[in-house]
Order: C-alpha cells, then sequence, then structure tokens
C-alpha cells in the first residue's frame, strides 16, 4: 500500500526531472499561497472538502443538522486521510471526529496534497490499540470504487508530449476514456453517483459514490476493474491487445461503435498522424501477426514516402490501405480477425491504472487539492460536456491568489450565492454541488431513511411475535 | 465472557500505549510524529526535522489513547448493530454473546452458517455426493445441541458431548455455542430469556451468565453478589448430578466441575491444580515434542481415540487440497482440473458406506477450519482450495443436480423469459460469439442476478451486464454457487478464527491447539522468506550467479536493472524478494539497489524514494511484515504494464523476444522448440522446467514452482559438478 503510494509519487517526480526549461514550480505554488488558499477560504476550500467527504457519506448531512436516529455519527471519524507534507513527509492514517477538527489540521499541517481512504472499521487514528487483541479488527469496511487514469500509461501512442507533460493534442485520449468508462458505469453497472475528477496534472480521476459501490469486496472492485482490461501490453510483446473470439463482447462493441471508432479515424488522425512516418507505422505493422502482410504494407508505404500530401492525409490514406488489405484476408488466419479493431483499441481505448480500483485501502488525491507540480486545482469535469474542458485552463493557486487580492472573488463558505459564477472557480464548484453533491445528498437521505424504516419495521415485528 | 477478555487486553495495550509515550518524548513541529527522548532529529520518514529546543511544550493529542477512543467504537456498535463486514461479530465479540442479540441482525441468528442445510435433507447416498456447504449433523453428534453448534461458524465437535474426542471443556463449548442450546435439558430456546442461573448486576442491572464472575456490562466489572463459591458450587452440582462422567473432579478452589481428563481446573482465572494428583506427567511438555507420526500414531498421552481419528480424517482432505493446489500451480486448464478433482477425491476421500464419507467429508472439514482459520495466510490457502474443490466437484454434477444444489442456497434468483429474452437475445450472442464460438447459440435459461454476486464472470466480461445486473447462462451457474459457498467459508473462518483466538486457543492449549498448530505447518509448501543453505550470496558474485542460476524471470529483471538502471515497482518487487530469498542480506540489498538506481536518479533520491521499499520488502518498516518471495503461480498472472518488465517471460514476452531470450541462455534449437511448445499449450511452468533441464542437462522431476526453487535446484547441481571449488 504504501509502497504503492511510493511508486506514484516517484514516477510523478522522475517525470518532472528533465523539464528544465519550465518556469519553477514555486512560481505556481508555495507554502504562502497554500496557507492563503486554506486559510482564508474565500472560494470554500473547506466548503467543498467538507461537502465532498462529509456529506458524500450517508450521514453526514445529519451530523450538522442533528439528530436523525438512522444516522452513524462515527463514520466520518473512522474515514483515512492522509496528507503529504513539505518534502515528501507522508503522513497516513490521520482521521477527525469531525469537520472542524480537520479542519484545524489542515490549517496547522498546510498538507501539499490530501488524500481520501477508506472507511475502516475502526478509527484509523487509533488503530493500534486495537491492533494487539489478536483477531483483525482494523480492516477497511466501505470505500468508493475510484479509478485512476494517466496520460504517462498512453506515451507510446502520443507523438506530441512524454511523461507528465499534457497538450491538446494528447488530452483528447483522456476524453475519450472518460466517455467510455462513464457509459459503463451507467450503462452496465447501473451507477448513478459518479464524480470525474481532473488530477491536477496528468490525468483523470473517477470516484463512483453510490452505496452499492462503496460497500463492494475487493474482489468484485477487481471484477470490475477487470471487466474494463482490454490493454495487456508490456514491454516485451508488441501485440498489446488481443481480442479473441468472433465478435466483441457488447461492452467493448458499443465502446467501439459510439467512441473510439470515430476518434480513431478523426481526431487521433488529425493530432497524432500515427501512420506517417516509418517509425510510427512499424509499431503498427508489428502488431500484425501475418508477416506477408506486413511486408506487403510496408512495400506500399516505403515507396509513397514522398507523397506531396499532409501528414494527416497520408495517415488516413494508409489507414485505408491497411484496412482494405485486412478486410480482404481476413479468413487466411484466426488472428488477424479482429486485427483492425486491435490497432484502434492498443491506441484509443482507456488505460487505467487498475492496482488502484483493486483495494479498498488505496489512497486517491481529495478532489479540489492544488497539484504540488503544477499548482493547478483539481476541478471536477462533466461527463457529459467533458469534450469542452481544457487541462490547460483550468486556474492554478496562484491566479486565484491573484483574483483574491484583486477583492475580485466575493464567495462565502456557508451559502452559494449567485456570484460564484463569476470567480475562477465558482463555476467548478457550482457544477460540483448541483450535479454530483445534491443528487448524492438526496438518495443518501433516502437510504438511511428506508434503512431507518426498515429497522423500526423489524424490532417492531419481533417486539409483537 | 470473550467481552471481559477482550477489555482486559485492550485495557493492558491502552496502558502501554500511554506508557509509550514518555515524558522526554518530544513531538516533531513539522509532521506531528512523537520521537524518543534521545533522537535529535525527527525519525519520520523524510521528515528529518531537528529537535526543538521546547520539545515538552506540545504534544501530539493523536498519541495520547484517551478513554474514549474505546468508548466511540462500542457505542457504535452497540447502538446500530454490527456493521455489515463483521457479520454480527464487534471486536468486542459482544453482541454474540450477550444475550441480546440486535432483532435485526440477520444473517447468523438462526440455523447453519449456510442457509441450506442440504446433507440432512437428502437421503445419505443420494445420487450426488455430499459437498461441504451442509450443515453439521453427522450421525453421532448429540441432537440438535450440537448441530448448532455449527451456527457460529466453529466446527460442532464431532464427538459426544462429554469431553471424549475433541470435546472442548464446557466453557470453550459455551463460547461456541448459543448458551441456550448448551444444557439440553433446558427448553428455553429463546435467546432473549434470562436463564436460571443468571445474574443481575446490582450495579448496572446487566443480566449476566451464569458462569460470570464479574460483571460483563463494560466498564461494569462489579464482582458476582452473594457467596460466590457457595452459588457456583450449587449450580455445578447441579449440573454434575445430570450430566457430568464419572470421574468428574470438584476443584477445590471455585467449585467447577472438572471432566475427569483435566488435571487443572478448567474455570476461567481458576486453574487450581486437580486435588490430589501431582503427577509427574506435565501435559505442558508434551505438546512441543510431538511431531506428525505421534498425532498420527495416536501416541499423544491426552489424546482419546476418537480425537486422533478425527484428527487422521482430515489428513485425507489435507491431501486433496494439497493435490488441488498443485494442480493448480501447474497452470492445469478447468478440464485437467476436474480430472485431477475426481481422481484425489476418489483416492483419499471415498468410502463404501456412504454415511461413512458424508461424515469423514464433514468431520475433516470442521477440523481442518480449525487448524486454517488462525491467520490470513492459511485462510486465503483453505479459502480457495476448498472453494477450488467445490468448484470441481460441482461441475462434475449433472445440471439437474446443479441446480438442485443451487436450489438448496436459496437463491432468489429468476430466470429471464418471455419479451425480456427476446429483446436481449441478440447481445447475449454477442456475448457467446465473444467467448470463442462461432455459431451464437443463445442458452435456454439464463438468470438475473446482480453483477456484485458473479465476479469471476464479470472479470471475465463472460456475460452481459446491464443496469447492475449480469445475465447469467445456465451453464454458468457454478459461479453462483462458487460465490454463495466462499462468502459462506469466509464467514465462517473469520468467526472461528475468532473464537479461537479469543478463547479456545487458551483453554485448549495443552489438548487442541498443539495438535492444530501441527497440521497447518505440517502442510504448506517451503517457505522462502528465509534464505537456505545454498543461497547466501553476496555483492560480488551476484552477477556470475544471476548468469548461471537465475530463472529467466530474474535474469530479464537483472539484465534491464542494469541497462537502464530503474525497474518500476512491478519489478522491483518482484526481483527485490526473489534476491532476499536467494540469501541477499538488507544491508547488501540495499547496496545494490543504490548503486543502480542513483546512476539515473542521484543516491540522493534512492535514499528519499526507494530504500523505503527495500526495507519495507524485508519487514523493516510499515507493518514489519517479512514478505516472502513470489511464488511462479504469483508471477504468471501478474499484469505488466507499460514500461514493466516483471511476469513470467513463458507468459508475457512475444514468441520473438521469448526466443531470443532463450538463445541467449544458451539453449539449443530443439530445446528451444520443446519449450515454445509448452508455452504454446500454456504451460508456462513446464516450459521453464524444460528451459532448467536443457541449461542444466538434468531432469527436474519435482517441476519449477518458484523461482527460488529454480534457484537451489541449479545451485545443487552447480555444486555438485564442481564439488570443490566454491560457487
Amino acid at each position: 500500500m504504501t509502497r504503492e503510494e511510493i511508486e506514484s509519487r516517484e514516477d510523478e517526480s522522475m517525470m518532472d526531472a528533465p523539464q528544465i526549461n519550465k518556469p519553477k514550480p514555486e512560481e505556481f505554488f508555495n507554502v504562502n499561497y497554500l496557507r492563503i488558499y486554506y486559510g482564508k477560504s474565500p472560494f470554500s476550500f473547506f466548503l467543498t472538502i467538507k461537502t465532498f467527504d462529509l456529506l458524500r457519506k450517508p450521514n453526514n448531512k445529519y451530523i450538522i443538522d442533528g439528530k436523525h436516529p438512522g444516522c452513524d455519527e462515527y463514520y466520518f471519524g473512522r474515514r483515512e486521510f492522509s496528507f503529504t507534507l513539505e518534502n515528501d513527509v507522508y503522513l497516513r492514517y490521520k482521521s477527525f471526529k469531525n469537520a472542524s477538527s480537520m479542519e484545524d489540521a489542515i490549517r496547522s499541517h498546510f498538507p501539499y496534497k490530501i488524500d481520501i481512504g477508506a472507511v475502516y472499521s475502526v478509527d484509523p487514528d487509533k488503530r493500534h490499540a486495537y491492533s494487539q487483541t489478536g483477531s483483525n479488527v482494523f480492516t477497511p469496511v466501505e470505500r468508493e470504487l475510484v479509478f485512476d487514469i494517466d496520460i504517462t500509461d498512453y506515451d507510446d501512442v502520443r507523438y506530441c508530449c512524454s511523461g507528465a507533460d499534457v497538450c491538446s493534442k494528447c488530452w483528447p485520449l483522456m476524453t475519450v476514456a472518460i466517455k467510455v468508462i462513464h457509459t459503463s458505469l451507467t450503462e452496465d453497472f447501473g451507477f448513478k453517483h459518479i464524480l470525474w475528477v481532473f488530477s491536477g496534472r496528468r490525468g483523470v480521476h473517477c470516484w463512483v459514490c453510490d452505496p452499492k459501490a462503496r460497500r463492494m469486496t475487493n474482489e468484485q472492485r477487481s471484477a470490475v476493474a477487470e471487466y474494463f482490461r482490454v490493454y495487456k501490453g508490456n514491454e516485451n510483446n508488441a501485440r498489446k491487445v488481443a481480442l479473441m473470439g468472433y465478435s466483441l463482447h457488447p461492452f467493448l462493441a458499443r465502446s467501439y461503435v459510439d467512441y473510439l471508432k470515430g476518434f480513431f479515424e478523426g481526431e487521433l488522425q488529425a493530432t497524432q498522424s500515427i501512420f506517417s512516418t516509418k517509425d510510427k507505422y512499424e509499431k503498427i505493422l508489428a502488431m500484425i501477426s501475418d508477416e506477408d502482410i506486413q511486408s506487403e504494407l510496408r512495400g506500399k508505404w516505403e515507396n509513397s514516402a514522398r507523397s506531396s500530401l499532409s501528414e494527416e492525409a497520408i495517415s488516413l490514406v494508409r489507414w485505408e490501405q491497411l484496412k482494405n488489405t485486412l478486410q480482404s484476408k481476413k479468413h487466411k488466419a484466426p488472428t488477424l480477425r479482429m486485427c483492425v479493431e486491435e490497432i484502434v483499441f492498443t491506441f484509443t481505448y482507456p488505460r487505467i491504472d487498475l492496482e488502484v480500483s483493486k483495494q479498498m485501502n488505496h489512497l486517491l488525491k481529495a478532489p479540489f487539492c492544488v497539484h504540488p507540480k503544477t499548482g493547478r486545482v483539481c476541478v471536477p469535469i462533466d461527463p457529459n460536456n467533458c469534450d469542452e474542458f481544457d487541462p490547460l485552463a483550468v486556474p492554478t493557486l496562484s491566479q486565484l491568489i491573484e483574483e483574491i487580492n484583486s477583492g475580485g472573488s466575493r464567495m462565502d463558505v456557508d451559502d452559494d450565492s449567485d456570484d460564484s459564477d463569476t470567480s475562477l472557480l465558482g463555476k467548478s464548484v457550482k457544477f460540483f454541488r448541483s450535479s454530483f453533491l445534491e443528487p448524492l445528498l438526496k438518495s443518501c437521505k433516502e437510504e438511511i431513511e428506508s434503512s431507518y424504516k426498515t429497522k423500526i419495521g423489524k424490532s417492531k415485528d419481533s417486539l409483537s411475535w | 465472557m470473550s467481552q471481559v477478555d477482550n477489555r482486559n487486553s485492550s485495557a493492558a495495550k491502552r496502558a502501554r500505549t500511554d506508557g509509550g509515550r514518555r515524558e522526554d518524548d518530544w513531538t516533531c513541529p513539522s509532521c506531528g510524529n512523537v520521537n524518543f527522548s534521545f533522537r535529535t532529529t525527527c525519525n519520520m520518514r523524510n521528515c528529518t526535522q531537528s529537535r526543538p529546543a521546547d520539545h515538552n511544550g506540545k504534544s501530539a493529542p493523536k498519541h495520547m489513547q484517551s478513554p474514549q477512543s474505546f468508548s466511540s467504537p462500542g457505542r457504535y456498535l452497540g447502538s446500530g448493530g454490527p456493521p455489515p463486514v463483521y457479520m454480527g461479530g464487534s471486536p468486542y465479540g459482544s453482541s454474540l454473546f450477550n444475550g441480546s442479540m440486535p432483532p435485526y441482525d440477520v444473517p447468523f441468528s438462526g440455523g447453519s452458517p449456510y442457509h441450506f442445510n442440504y446433507s440432512s435433507r437428502l437421503p445419505a447416498g443420494a445420487h450426488y455426493r455430499p459437498l461441504h456447504m451442509s450443515g453439521p449433523p453427522p450421525p453421532y453428534h448429540g441432537g440438535s445441541m450440537m448441530g448448532s453448534g455449527g451456527m457460529y461458524g466453529m466446527p460442532p465437535p464431532p464427538m459426544n458431548r462429554y469431553g471424549l474426542g475433541i470435546a472442548m471443556g464446557p466453557a470453550a463449548a459455551a463460547a461456541m455455542m448459543p448458551r441456550s442450546g448448551y444444557y439440553s435439558d433446558e427448553k428455553s430456546q429463546k435467546r432473549d430469556s434470562t436463564r436460571e442461573n443468571d445474574w443481575t448486576c446490582p450495579n448496572c442491572g446487566n443480566v449476566n451468565f451464569s458462569f460470570r464472575i464479574v460483571c460483563n456490562m463494560r466498564k461494569c466489572n462489579t464482582p458476582k453478589p452473594g457467596p460466590p463459591q457457595l452459588q457456583q458450587g450449587g449450580s455445578s452440582d447441579q449440573i454434575s448430578k445430570q450430566k457430568a462422567p464419572e470421574g468428574s473432579w470438584k476443584c477445590d478452589n471455585c467449585g467447577n466441575i472438572n471432566y475427569p481428563f483435566r488435571n487443572k481446573c478448567n474455570r476461567q482465572n481458576c486453574g487450581a491444580d486437580k486435588p490430589g494428583d501431582h503427577s509427574n506427567e506435565s501435559p505442558s511438555n508434551a505438546p512441543e515434542e510431538n511431531d506428525q507420526s505421534n498425532i498420527a500414531s495416536g501416541r499423544r498421552p491426552c489424546c482419546s481415540g476418537r480425537q486422533v481419528a478425527s484428527m487422521h480424517l482430515s489428513l485425507y482432505l489435507s491431501l486433496v487440497l494439497k493435490g488441488v493446489s498443485d494442480g493448480l500451480a501447474r497452470g492445469k486448464n478447468p478440464k485437467e482440473m476436474d480430472d485431477v478433482v475426481d481422481a484425489l477425491w476418489k483416492e483419499h476421500m471415498r468410502h463404501s458406506d456412504a454415511s461413512e464419507m458424508l461424515n469423514k467429508d464433514i468431520i475433516s472439514h470442521f477440523v481442518l477450519r480449525l487448524v486454517y482459520c488462525r491467520s490470513e495466510e492459511l485462510k486465503k490457502w483453505f479459502l480457495s482450495m476448498e472453494t477450488a474443490l467445490f468448484r470441481h466437484r460441482f461441475r462434475l454434477q449433472n445440471f439437474e443436480a446443479q441446480r438442485a444444489i443451487v436450489g438448496e442456497f436459496g437463491l432468489p434468483y429468476k430466470a429471464v423469459t418471455g419479451a425480456e429474452l427476446e429483446s436481449l437475445k441478440e447481445r447475449l450472442g454477442q456475448v457467446v460469439r465473444s467467448l470463442g464460438q462461432i455459431s451464437p447459440s443463445v442458452e435456454a435459461v439464463y438468470y438475473k442476478v446482480p453483477f456484485e454476486e458473479v465476479p469471476d464472470l464479470v472479470a471475465g466480461r463472460r456475460v452481459l451486464i446491464q443496469k447492475g445486473h449480469a445475465f447469467v447462462a445456465g451453464s454458468q451457474l457454478v459461479s453462483l454457487a462458487v460465490t454463495q459457498f466462499r462468502s459462506h467459508i469466509s464467514k465462517a473462518l473469520i468467526l472461528t478464527n475468532r473464537k479461537w483466538m479469543t478463547t479456545i486457543r487458551e483453554r485448549e492449549k495443552d489438548r487442541l491447539t498443539p495438535i492444530v498448530e501441527a497440521l497447518s505447518t505440517t502442510y504448506v509448501g517451503p517457505d522462502y522468506s528465509q534464505s537456505s543453505e545454498y543461497a547466501d550470496i553476496s555483492l560480488k558474485d551476484i552477477d556470475q550467479v544471476s548468469k548461471s542460476s537465475f530463472p529467466l524471470c530474474m535474469r530479464h529483471l537483472f539484465e534491464k536493472l542494469r541497462e537502464d538502471h530503474h525497474l518500476k515497482h512491478g519489478g522491483r518487487m518482484q526481483l527485490g524478494l526473489f534476491l532476499k530469498g536467494v540469501g541477499l542480506k538488507l544491508d547488501d540489498a540495499l547496496a545494490f539497489w543504490r548503486a543502480e538506481f542513483s546512476k539515473k536518479v542521484g543516491s540522493e533520491r534512492f535514499d528519499k524514494e526507494y530504500a523505503y521499499g527495500i526495507r519495507h520488502n524485508y519487514g523493516k518498516e510499515g507493518k514489519r511484515t517479512d514478505y516472502t518471495p513470489y511464488a511462479c503461480q504469483k508471477i504468471i498472472s501478474s499484469a505488466p504494464g507499460v514500461g514493466d518488465h516483471h511476469g513470467c517471460p513463458y507468459r508475457h514476452f512475444s514468441e520473438d523476444n521469448l526466443r531470443a531470450a532463450l538463445g541467449r541462455m544458451g539453449l539449443s534449437s530443439r530445446g528451444m522448440e520443446d519449450v515454445m511448445d509448452k508455452v504454446r499449450n500454456k504451460h508456462y511452468q513446464l516450459a521453464c522446467t524444460l528451459t532448467f533441464e536443457a541449461v542444466y542437462g538434468t531432469s527436474c522431476d519435482v517441476g519449477i514452482n518458484h523461482p527460488n526453487q529454480y534457484f537451489e535446484e541449479s545451485q545443487k547441481i552447480l555444486k555438485s559438478k564442481t564439488p570443490a571449488a566454491p560457487v
């Protein structure tokens, strides 16, 4: 667990090393800014942290206004948080009795990063007190189903950037990923409360907060994660996606028809021109397991190298050639049957970091945190309008500070006044509230009430019996 | 009773924790870590803040254990009922025993841990063989009272209740069973009624069981009112008149009536010696010297014949499970596994008398539950092996029998019919075709179940999922049954474990505990977390040894590390743990990894970011688990992604890359063809074994199951070839 965490941080920082020409991170991010961000809270970091995590849980609304008898007032106290402080000092298993004690802790530590973990069976802060009673009492009991997609994992199919860099040319890969996964989560698995969040630099996080999802076991989480797994590539095998069988599974077929195919032939060709040079198309040829076809296509393409067409046009022409060739030889070998689909999937299908989803105790950065390297705020993404999201337009900490200094923002912490729209974060906060938080709260309320009613009903029954 | 125990131990722990922070300790101003007084810099990883001058001033509240910390979870559990994951048990185990079970605590409020009581409803010798799903009523159990012992997932004592066989003492038995079921002459079965000898605490009003000597209410602990000696004696006498067997003895100290075989009083907190019995034979010495043969042949002084017999029976099931485990480790496909299971079952479990076979099955299963409930690792192994066994036995049944078994689970799922089925036909056909069947023959029967119920089908995309429901074909019924079976056993194991840890282990420390402990250790594979005699490599020969003795997977990782001076997490784990198993000491390991990584990231970043992980592997950080090196099974099933080099080369390399890699190992073209043949048939471990044989020119009969085993076998061969030269 801890080590996975290290892994992710290490990769991030590793990717950073070579970018010397970039502005120093301090310009985007420094502790003093953070102090203001956490401390003055004119744009309600706490509102969001609080609302996201306190209110996300079934009962928290009731903690605040009091006393629904069916609510579990210790739920929040058993939620694990972790803080990453300056110099990568890493504090795990922090828990807070209530929102104000969490607020105090944040203001005294100024964490660079706040992660949200699972809800445990006992208060994580006091886990040692239970550790020697012999049985394994300290175990995670509830956890949102989370997904983490990083653009870094697409390095072999994007030619504009690499590592942690993102530009408007490769971000569409993320957009497609959001669409594919979001559709499946709602259509196939029937989840309703799904939050997509920009991770601050190079990817997106997804939180599925339905009660059913929160209570899934590790095994069930793995099952869902595996359901999404198509890409099995590793460094020692050129064919990264292997589709067996005579047709695509309905989920894959829908993804292919609705999203992937169009994206591959349209936007991806336009931005990445994946067939335009020898280096690029050799990679694709390696995915075709038939050597005759490989050499046939290679011959065609090498000869046509000096064409006057644009890169994109060349790429499109070659893709048509490849499709036609494969189509005509379809029945030659069983491994060629799905070859066209395999290539499309290799380039466009979401590459989820599965380990994050599989274990309940995995931590994930809280929404509305500030990414320490870019200074960008982790704002929610609307999955229905994700095409419009621009990662480079996300407000940075320094911009927010500027806004405060100029007195432009008058957002209040406790009520969502209408002028919030005008501030930098206002739109995100509003979206977060109206399309995620409020429906979730409503359904949680209903859930609590109905379960409380059945409890009452049951105890009445048993009494009379 | 367990509540008292637990509170005591946690109270003791609390005292320790509180005492753990001494006056001179100081709190890091940067990260809040509490450091020992002798430290001058903060001990938190990556912090190293130096000690502030006024270190006594500030204390970290999170390290001070306030009494509230114990009341809060308790209150939570008490008022709201146990959380779902706990399956009716609380950390204190209280709600099971305090007589006031919440009315909505459904799953375990009655009957066996399974909803179905399969074996009792079917005549023995029915056309399908007994499975472990049954509730526990073998013939010689003392009627319903023992049957209810299964309620909390404990093995029912398979013998009669007078303490022969593995029977527990009365208190242990009481711990395993609902108290109302224990005294067979007691008619009152109602859970919430107060029984005759129960007593009411004068202080808090809690009704306590008769055997308690202090009030069981948390934080109360008021002693039982009245002259305890007299009252205890009275009630025990009453019991003894009814059911104490001949030769029972009464404790001079507390008046408890003990079974004849006891040398010490069985009452908790008493433990007085049997009066007039000061024989030299001390039972507590015996267990340590007991080995497997002793257990099997029953030479143990305090084992009765029956106990031995049931332990003996359990060995057969152990053998079957071990066989299943071997089969899986060799990567057999489901069809082959069916044959393996069938053969194993016939060999070990078959009995001419069907009811005897049923008994054998049940007894051995419950004994093994006790054996394997004791640690996470054992539990996991037992669970997966029993599940595998169940899966294959289920598959061997015909469809009607399968449906009958699923019916026994009482699953509420209905077959999809009519218009709904029609509307799904096309997509169901797509699923079938995607699984490799040319003709889309949609099956006749589909069940609509929540997708969580069939995780294996979901993971393999072998079902259609729509709006949270999976459509399971009739031929996939096994997945549904397996999930149910697995969750039942898993819950039962957790509860058994809790009882074992809190009460039974201590109580049975002279009799059952040693046997149980011996049984599990006998049947786990070799442990590679400790380096063996052949191993113990040092830094300077690591390169040479890697060429001579590493299996392909490790050799590849090793070369990549040398080449790139970096490995991603999966690779560091796989290679790092292997090297640990091979005998690389922690200091050497750190030096080794540092030497490579510092070429890429600099030694400072290595110390900051990677050294922790290596120390973690050696059990020096975090939760301090001494991690075991990965076995082939785990490596084969891993899923290396972009930039990863770990995994099993035979499985994860493309054919060209594998050929090239084998060529570098010096395989001849003929040997290579043999290996590739195995790879094509997905026998990755056999491929590795063949590689081993080709490289060293000897046969390897045992097969390769573990990279460290490969290493050891190769070291054996190399040493025997050059006896004089040290490797």
